[in-house]
């Protein structure tokens, strides 16, 4: 099979582009082409982005501008820090090429807009990270979507990541969130309530096509120091309701490596008048009970104290996990899924609209984490 | 069969142990009883144990849905920090009757009822007859529609 896509990766090494860049290399379909990134970067993202490009065994180019006149370029998997990413992806849309963006998609609903604005002009294909492609998330899709539940009464959905070191946040006070939120993404800490929210958020839009029109939320730090050293969340809920009045609750957050024997809490409840389905990531499994040593949680690594990055897990040999076996069926890439959509020649089901709603949602959500009042949408733009 | 109770007992056990550390959220899905009165002492009856179990006092509660609807969902904010999500369904597929995970910040609790059903609904013996300041305060939070101070809806 001829590799017909061109991919240009934006940003390398302790972004997710480790990821996603081998889950385009393991496609046929696709090859890589080069790694770039705006060209007035610091050094530390600089010998980040060329380990990345060595260890892929493709060369950098120092200037994203001239990295996106290159033909065999088709797509952009761009992965750059949250506040640099939408003046990337606009450059990138501008240039013609198809858009793979990480998640969530930007901070700030402006730059939202000017993505999908972006994208619409120049006629290009988008799609955000997510967990839709999974077996677990498409029977809860084909569950709502052939009336087994009959009409939907309410959604309730919880996802937590179990890494970090628990255990070391100051308790005893309420967090006092600030408006508009910043430093979303730092070598130590992250916004939980974006960058785990951001898959509940998500997956309520996809399963129920409809957006959100209120939220009331909460932010929380209960779990690690370094979330609240930097003044930012480690968990958030958000209740809201959807434009047909549907109620919604989410729980997202990090919770520490041992707080889950897998990777996290990732499931989601679908009230219907007819039926109640629990659908989980984590069911079907099997549950693995040995001899063998128990599993520990890793060094931290001082470059990654959180375990955000593949490298940086295996640079203190994080194990796996292995008392819950995933019993379901293997579950596909999601740059695969992309890559199907362009093929298909058909928009992504987490295109840069629903990502730009997802953003909505959030930015509206810390507002209302900050201001302690329900918050209707959609923002005033 | 197992009852409510029961399973309350156990998580209390459980959080005694420390073994959570300091519980910080509770998620309780409640599956229970289609009259009124019933839920809404129910459901006062279940933010004061979610309370308990966070060792906290109660500060504010947001609520969405309605009796008549058959869904509400209260976000429960206590003074500490701790903070809840409680949410009745009055929908006719009864399953497991309680879906709950409570996490501490060093460790986690989650149901897990199998084949048990948990639907008891005299969550205290004296349930149906109690209008008790809490209940006052969710009527309050679902009439206005918005988060709503314990002070608010005092008589």
């Amino acid at each position: 099979m001829n590799a017909k896509y061109g991919i240009l990766l934006v940003t390398g090494s302790q972004t997710h582009q480790e990821n996603y860049a081998a889950a385009f290399a393991a496609d046929k379909r696709c090859r890589l082409i080069a790694l770039t990134d705006e060209p007035d970067i610091d050094k530390r993202r600089r010998e980040l982005n060329e380990r990345l490009a060595r260890a892929l065994g493709i060369p950098t180019i120092p200037d994203l501008k001239d990295a996106l006149t290159k033909k065999d370029v088709q797509v952009v998997s761009i992965c750059a820090p949250p506040e640099r990413r939408a003046r990337i992806a606009v450059r990138c849309a501008e240039a013609g090429k198809h858009l793979y963006l990480d998640k969530s998609l930007c901070p700030k609903v402006e730059e939202a807009d000017a993505i999908v604005a972006a994208i619409r002009k120049a006629g290009v294909r988008s799609h955000m990270f997510s967990f839709i492609p999974q077996p677990w998330a498409r029977t809860a899709k084909k569950l709502v979507d052939d009336g087994r539940l009959g009409k939907l009464l309410a959604i309730h959905a919880d996802a937590f990541f179990a890494k970090g070191l628990t255990g070391t946040a100051k308790l005893g006070s309420r967090r006092r969130e600030e408006f508009p939120p910043e430093r979303h993404q730092l070598v130590e800490a992250k916004r939980e309530l974006d960058n785990v929210g951001v898959y509940p958020i998500t997956l309520v839009r996809w399963l129920t096509g409809k957006k959100f029109r209120s939220v009331y939320s909460v932010t929380g730090n209960y779990f690690f120091r370094e979330h609240q050293q930097h003044n930012v969340e480690d968990f958030g809920i958000i209740s809201g309701t959807l434009e047909d009045g549907l109620p919604v609750t989410i729980s997202a957050g990090r919770f520490g490596w041992t707080t889950h024997p897998a990777a996290g809490v990732n499931r989601v409840v679908l009230v219907g008048s007819t039926r109640t389905a629990v659908v989980d990531a984590n069911r079907p499994r099997l549950e693995v009970y040995t001899d063998e040593p128990p599993w520990m949680a890793p060094n931290v690594n001082p470059a990654d104290p959180m375990g955000f990055w593949s490298s940086t897990q295996d640079e203190v040999h994080v194990r796996p996990k292995r008392t819950w076996v995933a019993a379901g069926s293997p579950a596909p890439s999601d740059a695969s899924y992309f890559i199907d959509c362009l093929e298909q020649k058909r928009e992504s089901e987490i295109a840069a609209p629903d990502a730009a709603h997802a953003t909505e949602v959030l930015v509206a959500s810390y507002r209302s984490a900050a201001t302690r009042e329900v918050v209707t949408l959609p923002l005033p733009r | 069969m197992s009852s409510m109770a029961d399973l309350h007992r156990a998580v209390e056990a459980t959080l005694a142990s420390k073994r959570l550390g300091q519980p910080v959220f509770v998620r309780y899905l409640w599956f229970g009883s289609d009259n009124p009165n019933a839920v809404l002492t129910g459901l006062a009856v279940l933010t004061d144990t979610v309370c308990r179990w966070l060792d906290s006092s109660l500060e504010r509660v947001y609520a969405t849905g309605g009796l008549a609807s058959g869904q509400v969902s209260l976000t429960l904010e206590c003074r500490e920090g701790g903070t809840a999500l409680v949410s009745w369904t009055s929908s006719s597929d009864r399953g497991n009757g309680v879906d709950l995970m409570i996490l501490g910040n060093r460790g986690a609790m989650y149901h897990d009822a199998g084949s048990t059903e948990l639907l008891d609904e005299r969550l205290s013996p004296t349930a149906q007859l109690v209008r008790s300041e809490t209940a006052r305060l969710i009527e309050h939070a679902l009439r206005s529609g918005k988060p709503t101070p314990v002070e608010r809806a005092k008589p």
